[in-house]
């Protein structure tokens, strides 16, 4: 960086040398190729080859945090490696960990949790996100700090958000159970119990991650042309026909989107689970990154927990595949604008 | 032909009075729906804030009101001041982590963001949609590999593994957003810069950079948010208590605090503030940095 600001520097004053020079245009042209060769240097290297050095940073990265570990999951998932066993007495063991997958109830278990789980948080974060959207692209006095208030669930940190739900379910102490006091409820539900354990973990899902679909949605009706609206009353349509023939259509592509990457954030959440329930009780909420992590860190079983990743990883490869493809195919029959 | 218009006329003024009661209640609707979700939006945070105020003794209340008897600030300072919990070098450490991975993100990501914008080259197309791929990657499938090279390279309980972990999450949607950003800076000015005799990085810092100043605005945002709220990979990296950062810290005082929920939710206060004033501070650079970055896209 050092050299390279200096050459910046050498650059600068050389190209200045120049100007000074008299008339450049009708005289003498300036020497472009000579003044390049006579300083071969780092800075015509750099400038020549200069998309590769701007991608290069976030290529080492993405090579050393995603690739590589991607790469060596999958090595792993087909080994016997223990968190306890040193590297050089693993051994590979082809496709034991996924057939045994196969007939692991607690896989299965935690598929069905994390599906429930995901598809009810998404739906109707989605739903209320959509709903308040609307509403907040009305001209309503105000709208702006109300917009600012629905931000807060996004913004707090997630083990945080976990820690004071917790306390809120909390059936001694918790102002759940004091509020349905007051209402003659003196036998209050146990919130993190068996039976509603999967309930209360999607509720504080969906509180966290509303305002997200909030405010993308808002950014989607914002950027839909008001001409749009305006024609269409000229023609006589009115409110639901105005929706239903504008809105709908045109918020599609961003609905499409901000749903999409709600339910792979979804899918693989990991703290408001472990911090609210740890999978508990028994494995009613072991969603599966939950699952995964307690195979490989609490049981200590990398192996298999390498193997529990790569199936995610595929499965959320195909289902976002599959839903991309249904969006391009979607956006490009609509013609309407791709984010 | 007279009478034809009048009645024209008359008709329009009873719709309009019609419309304009309506619109009155759909305000009023609206803002009674969205005052529904503001309060459960706010409750948690709220409630947070209400157990750090209140009198310690309150919090084991069998029957807790929603506003305490008296505020008090003697939870936040027992918090900062207690010798047994290192809070100020858990605060100083999410700060230290937090403003690293800030400004890497923010160089690397207008780096690979103007690349993927203005110019071109080979791979560009591989590139870009390499970054949307990378999105869908379970943190839980990085974490055992990530976990294993960085011990082998002594990263673990290390800043520096923690802020390029972080960074390199962040890198994806933050290139495609500086990408859209980018795209909406006129490229004239760029291009007469160039002419002029600056090199590439000249243009990037000089003319692109400050022009894209909101954009920026909106993606340190999330990074500094992101990074601070980060909690798996901290989990899993950090286990040193000197170098635990906010997040994996309250967590190992969750089963200390049993006795102790002003004090735990003291400190949970102190954490959360600084990322909600941050977010409120640049929500406006945000919503518009996502609006520009999505829609140029």
């Amino acid at each position: 960086m050092e050299q390279l600001l200096k050459n910046n520097v050498v650059e600068k004053t050389s190209v200045n040398n120049k100007i000074e020079s008299p008339t450049p245009l009708q005289g003498r042209p300036i020497d472009l190729k000579g003044l390049e060769k006579s300083r071969f240097s780092l800075s015509s290297f750099v400038e020549r080859h200069i998309a590769y050095f701007l991608i290069a940073p976030t290529m080492l990265g993405i090579a050393v945090v995603n690739v590589y570990p991607l790469l060596d999951t999958v090595r792993l998932s087909f080994t016997n490696r223990l968190l306890s066993r040193p590297e050089d007495e693993t051994r590979f063991i082809g496709l034991e960990n996924y057939t045994s997958i196969l007939t692991n109830p607690g896989v299965w278990n935690a598929f069905k949790v994390s599906l429930i789980f995901t598809s009810v948080s998404v739906g109707l974060s989605f739903i209320i996100g959509f709903g308040l959207a609307l509403l907040l692209n009305r001209p309503l006095p105000g709208r702006a700090i109300l917009r600012s208030i629905f931000i807060i669930p996004w913004a707090v940190p997630a083990f945080v958000a976990a820690l004071t739900w917790s306390w809120m379910f909390n059936d001694q102490f918790g102002i759940f159970a004091s509020l349905l006091k007051d209402f003659g409820i003196n036998r209050p539900p146990i919130w993190l119990g068996a039976d509603l354990a999967l309930f209360s973990l999607t509720v504080v899902m969906i509180w966290k991650s509303f305002p997200f679909q909030i405010i993308v949605l808002l950014a989607g009706l914002q950027a839909i042309p008001g001409d749009l609206y305006e024609a269409a009353e000229v023609d006589g349509a009115i409110a639901h026909q105005k929706f239903r023939y504008i809105t709908l259509p045109l918020i599609k592509p961003v609905a499409m989107i901000s749903v999409l990457l709600a339910a792979i954030n979804a899918f693989n959440f990991f703290t408001i689970p472990w911090i609210l329930t740890r999978g508990g009780p028994g494995e009613t909420t072991a969603v599966l990154p939950i699952y995964t992590y307690t195979i490989g860190f609490v049981g200590g079983d990398f192996g298999f927990a390498a193997t529990m990743a790569v199936i995610m990883f595929m499965f959320i490869l195909l289902a976002g595949s599959v839903y991309l493809w249904q969006y391009l195919r979607e956006v490009d029959a609509t013609g309407a604008q791709r984010i | 032909m007279a009478t034809n218009t009048s009645g024209v006329r008359s008709n329009r003024f009873t719709r309009m009075g019609r419309r304009q009661r309506t619109k009155l209640w759909a305000d009023i609707a609206s803002y009674v729906v969205i005052f529904f979700f503001a309060i459960i939006a706010l409750f948690p945070f709220f409630w947070m804030i209400r157990t750090a105020l209140a009198p310690a003794t309150e919090s084991f209340a069998l029957k807790p009101k929603l506003l305490p008897s008296s505020l008090t600030f003697e939870n936040l300072t027992r918090v900062i001041t207690s010798p047994n919990v290192p809070f100020i070098k858990y605060f100083q450490n999410s700060v230290v982590v937090s403003v690293a991975t800030t400004l890497l993100v923010i160089v690397v990501g207008s780096w690979g963001a103007y690349a993927l914008a203005r110019l071109t080259f080979k791979g560009q197309r591989a590139f870009g949609s390499s970054l949307l791929l990378i999105q869908m990657f379970p943190g839980i499938l990085l974490i055992i590999p990530l976990y294993v090279i960085l011990a082998k390279l002594g990263l673990i309980n290390n800043f520096v593994g923690l802020s390029v972990a972080y960074t390199t999450l962040n890198l994806p949607f933050v290139v495609w957003l500086l990408r859209g950003y980018f795209l909406s800076i006129p490229s004239e000015i760029e291009d007469a810069a160039r002419i002029d005799g600056c090199t590439y990085f000249g243009v990037l810092w000089r003319v692109v950079l400050p022009l894209a100043a909101p954009g920026l605005a909106a993606v340190a945002t999330l990074a500094f948010v992101n990074s601070w709220n980060e909690f798996l990979i901290a989990y899993v990296l950090i286990n040193d208590d000197s170098q635990k950062v906010l997040s994996i810290g309250l967590a190992s005082y969750v089963d200390q605090f049993t006795t102790d929920y002003s004090g735990l939710f003291a400190m949970a206060t102190l954490t959360t503030l600084p990322v909600v004033i941050v977010f409120m501070v640049f929500q406006r650079y945000l919503v518009g940095g996502l609006t520009t970055g999505s829609v140029k896209g």
